[in-house]
C-alpha cells in the first residue's frame, strides 16, 4: 500500500541545557582540527570521484544489527566485567578474563583518551580517506581497540601518539550511509 | 581433558596437487576434478574405494555437493569443511579422524578454490553476514605489517635491519619456487627488487605478501596397518592439533604482536602428541604459512624452530635455506604458489610427501637423515587467528 505523509519533530531545550557542558567543545574539536588536502576535501565534497582501490565495496549495513548495538556504534559504550576489571571493546557477554558471563557494567569510552601502540597504513584498503592509517589504541584505565585514525598526518604518526575518539563517516551503500567511531590526534 | 592424538594410526598413500596459479581456463569443477584423478593414481585407487569425503573450500563452493556433482560420487558421504585460511588442513584432520574411529577403511581430504574469478586484488571473504558496519575494513596484509615495527621495537631491530631480514625470507621462498613446477612464481628475485617494491600496506612492499592463486590438492588415507596394500612409501600422521582462538589479542592491551599464541599452543600440542621433544633437531622439514613475511617470522619462534628474539639473526644465518639447518617451505611457501585459501593446507603436505619419500625434485631435495616433517596453515590476523600444525613421517614410532 503507498501513502504520502510527512513527520514533524519539534525540540524544545530545558533551562537543564544552561549548565551542559560536553566534555569536547564545538570550539574545542574546531580547534583540534588537521589541515585538509584540497583534492580530499573535493572528494568528500562529490565534487570529484576517486578511483576506488580492486577491492569488494563495503556492503550495506544492517538495520536490526545496528539496532542491537545501538549503544555500541553510536555511543560507544563498551562493558567492564565486574569481577575481574577488564575492559571489553566491543562489548561482550562473556569475560576474556575469568569467564564470567553476563556480569558486565557499562563503559561508556567516547570521551577517554589513548595511546597509539602500533599503526599502519593500508594503500589497499577501501576508504573515502584513502590510504586508511589504522592504529590499535590502548584506552587510558584498560581497554584496546584496533581502529581507524582521521585528522592525521600519517608521515608524522608515532607508536606513543595520544588520540581521541571522534564521530565520522566511514562509507555509503545502498544510499545507506555508515557512522562509527575513529581516533585522532589529540592537538590541545 | 586430553589431546591424545592419532599417532601412527592412519597413513596418507596418495597424494595429487595441481599446478597453483592463474587458471583462467579452469573452473573449480576442474581443479576439483584434475587434483582427485592425480590422487587417485597416486594410490592406485578409484572414486568407488574411497569410503568417505571431506571437502575443504572457503569460498568457491558449499555443501558436500560441489565435490560429488563434478566427480559424479554415488552414494557417498561428503563433508563440506572451512575454517578460514587452514580450511584444507581442517579437511585432512577431520578425514584422518574418521578413519582412525574406525567408520571408514579409506578416506580423501580435498582443497580447493578458485579466487581469481573475482578480479578483486587479494583475497576475498565469502561470507556475506548482515553487519552493523563497525567492524575493521583493513586488509591483512596491513594487520601482520603491525607485527614488524612490534617485534622490532622489542628485540632491538633497527628499521633498515628489519628490512632485510623480511626481504631475506621472501628471497629464499622465491628461490625454493623458481625450482617447482608446480609454483604460480618460479623466479628468484633479488633482494633489491625486493627491497624496492612498491609498498602495500606499513612497511610491507609486493614481495611481502603472498600472490593469489588458483589451485586444489588431496589425499588418501587409510589405517596404518592397511597403508602398504597401496604403496611401498606411506606418509603416517604423527599429530594433528587445531586452535580457533579467541579473538583476545585485538581487545588486549598486553598483546604486542611480536608472538601468535595460538601458533605457539598448537606447536606444543602437536610436539606433545608426536612426542617431538626437540623440533630443531627432529624435523626435517616444515612447510609455513609465510602469508606475508613478517608472520614467517614470527612462526619460526611460536614453533620453537628459534629461540624468542633470535629468528631474525637465523633467518640472515640462512637457517631456514634449502641448504640450511633447518629447511622451511622447500617448495616456495605461499610466497612462490600464492594462496587459494581451501587448498594450501594441502599443498603444504604435498611438499612433505614429496621430500619424505624422497621424491622432491634433485634441485630442491632435502638434504637430511631426519625422517619427520611438519606443516604449519594459519587463517586470520595476528590477534585473532586459527593455527593448525601437522607432524607427518615416514616410519612408524
Amino acid at each position: 500500500m503507498l501513502a504520502d505523509g510527512v513527520t514533524v519533530l519539534l525540540f524544545r531545550t530545558t533551562p537543564a541545557i544552561a549548565q551542559y557542558r560536553p566534555a569536547r567543545s564545538v570550539a574545542t574539536q574546531i580547534a583540534n582540527g588537521g589541515a585538509l588536502a584540497y583534492g580530499k576535501f573535493l572528494s568528500w565534497r562529490g565534487r570529484v570521484t576517486l578511483e576506488p582501490p580492486r577491492r569488494p565495496e563495503p556492503e550495506r549495513i544492517s538495520a536490526s544489527v545496528s539496532g542491537r548495538t545501538e549503544e555500541w556504534k553510536y555511543a560507544f559504550v563498551g562493558s567492564r566485567d565486574h569481577g575481574s576489571g577488564e575492559l571489553h571493546l566491543p562489548p561482550a557477554r562473556v569475560s576474556r578474563v575469568g569467564d564470567a558471563v553476563d556480569d558486565m557494567v557499562q563503559a561508556p569510552m567516547s570521551e577517554i583518551e589513548g595511546t597509539i601502540a602500533l599503526f599502519t597504513v593500508d594503500r589497499i584498503a577501501f576508504s573515502l580517506s584513502p590510504p586508511i592509517a589504522f592504529a590499535v589504541v590502548d584506552f587510558d584505565g584498560g581497554g584496546r581497540l584496533p581502529v581507524e585514525l582521521t585528522d592525521v598526518d600519517v608521515d608524522s604518526l608515532q607508536i606513543g601518539d595520544r588520540v581521541e575518539m571522534t564521530f565520522r563517516k566511514l562509507f555509503t551503500a545502498d544510499d545507506i550511509h555508515n557512522y562509527f567511531w575513529k581516533a585522532r590526534p589529540v592537538r590541545s | 581433558m586430553a589431546s591424545h592424538g592419532i599417532k601412527d594410526q592412519v597413513a596418507i598413500v596418495g597424494m595429487g596437487c595441481t599446478p597453483f596459479g592463474e587458471h583462467w581456463n579452469k573452473g573449480t569443477d576442474d581443479l576439483l576434478i584434475d587434483a582427485s584423478e592425480e590422487t587417485f593414481a597416486s594410490a592406485g585407487v578409484t572414486k568407488d574405494d574411497v569410503d568417505a569425503y571431506w571437502l575443504g573450500t572457503a569460498m568457491s563452493g558449499m555443501s558436500g555437493m560441489a565435490l560429488a556433482r563434478p566427480l559424479q560420487l554415488h552414494d557417498k558421504p561428503v563433508t563440506h569443511v572451512e575454517n578460514f585460511c587452514a580450511t584444507a588442513s581442517e579437511a585432512i584432520r577431520n578425514a584422518a579422524y574418521a578413519v582412525a574411529s574406525g567408520a571408514y577403511d579409506m578416506a580423501m581430504a580435498i582443497g580447493v578454490e578458485k579466487v581469481k574469478d573475482s578480479g578483486y586484488q587479494g583475497l576475498v571473504g565469502a561470507a556475506k553476514t548482515p553487519t552493523d558496519g563497525t567492524g575493521r575494513t583493513l586488509t591483512a596484509a596491513a594487520m601482520f605489517a603491525m607485527c614488524a615495527p612490534g617485534y622490532g621495537k622489542k628485540y632491538g631491530v633497527d628499521d633498515e635491519q628489519m628490512r632485510e631480514v623480511l626481504a631475506r625470507i621472501a628471497w629464499k621462498n622465491h628461490y625454493n619456487g623458481a625450482r617447482n613446477p608446480r609454483a604460480q612464481f618460479r623466479k628468484e628475485v633479488s633482494m633489491e627488487t625486493i627491497c624496492n617494491a612498491p609498498l602495500m600496506a606499513g612497511g610491507l612492499g609486493v614481495y611481502d605478501c603472498s600472490g593469489v592463486a588458483d589451485g586444489s590438492a588431496a589425499a588418501i588415507i587409510v589405517r596404518a596397518e592397511d597403508a602398504h596394500k597401496y604403496t611401498d612409501k606411506p606418509i603416517y600422521i604423527k599429530a594433528l592439533s587445531l586452535v580457533a582462538g579467541n579473538c583476545s589479542g585485538n581487545a588486549d592491551p598486553a598483546y604486542d604482536y611480536t608472538t601468535f599464541p595460538e601458533i605457539a599452543a598448537t606447536g606444543r600440542d602437536a610436539y606433545a602428541q608426536a612426542g617431538v621433544t626437540n623440533p630443531r633437531e627432529q624435523i626435517a622439514m616444515a612447510e609455513v604459512h609465510d602469508c606475508f613475511t613478517p608472520a614467517e617470522l614470527l612462526i619460526y619462534e611460536d614453533l620453537q624452530f628459534a629461540e624468542r628474539g633470535s629468528a631474525w639473526k637465523e633467518v640472515l644465518a640462512g637457517t631456514f635455506d634449502l641448504k640450511g639447518d633447518m629447511p622451511v617451505n622447500p617448495d616456495g611457501g605461499l610466497k612462490s604458489f600464492g594462496h587459494p585459501v581451501g587448498a594450501s593446507g594441502l599443498r603444504m603436505m604435498f611438499e612433505a610427501w614429496l621430500q619424505l619419500r624422497g621424491e622432491a625434485p634433485e634441485e630442491r631435495r632435502i638434504d637430511n637423515d631426519r625422517s619427520l616433517a611438519l606443516t604449519h596453515n594459519l587463517g586470520g590476523y595476528p590477534g585473532e587467528m586459527v593455527s593448525f600444525v601437522s607432524i607427518l613421517g615416514r616410519e612408524l614410532g
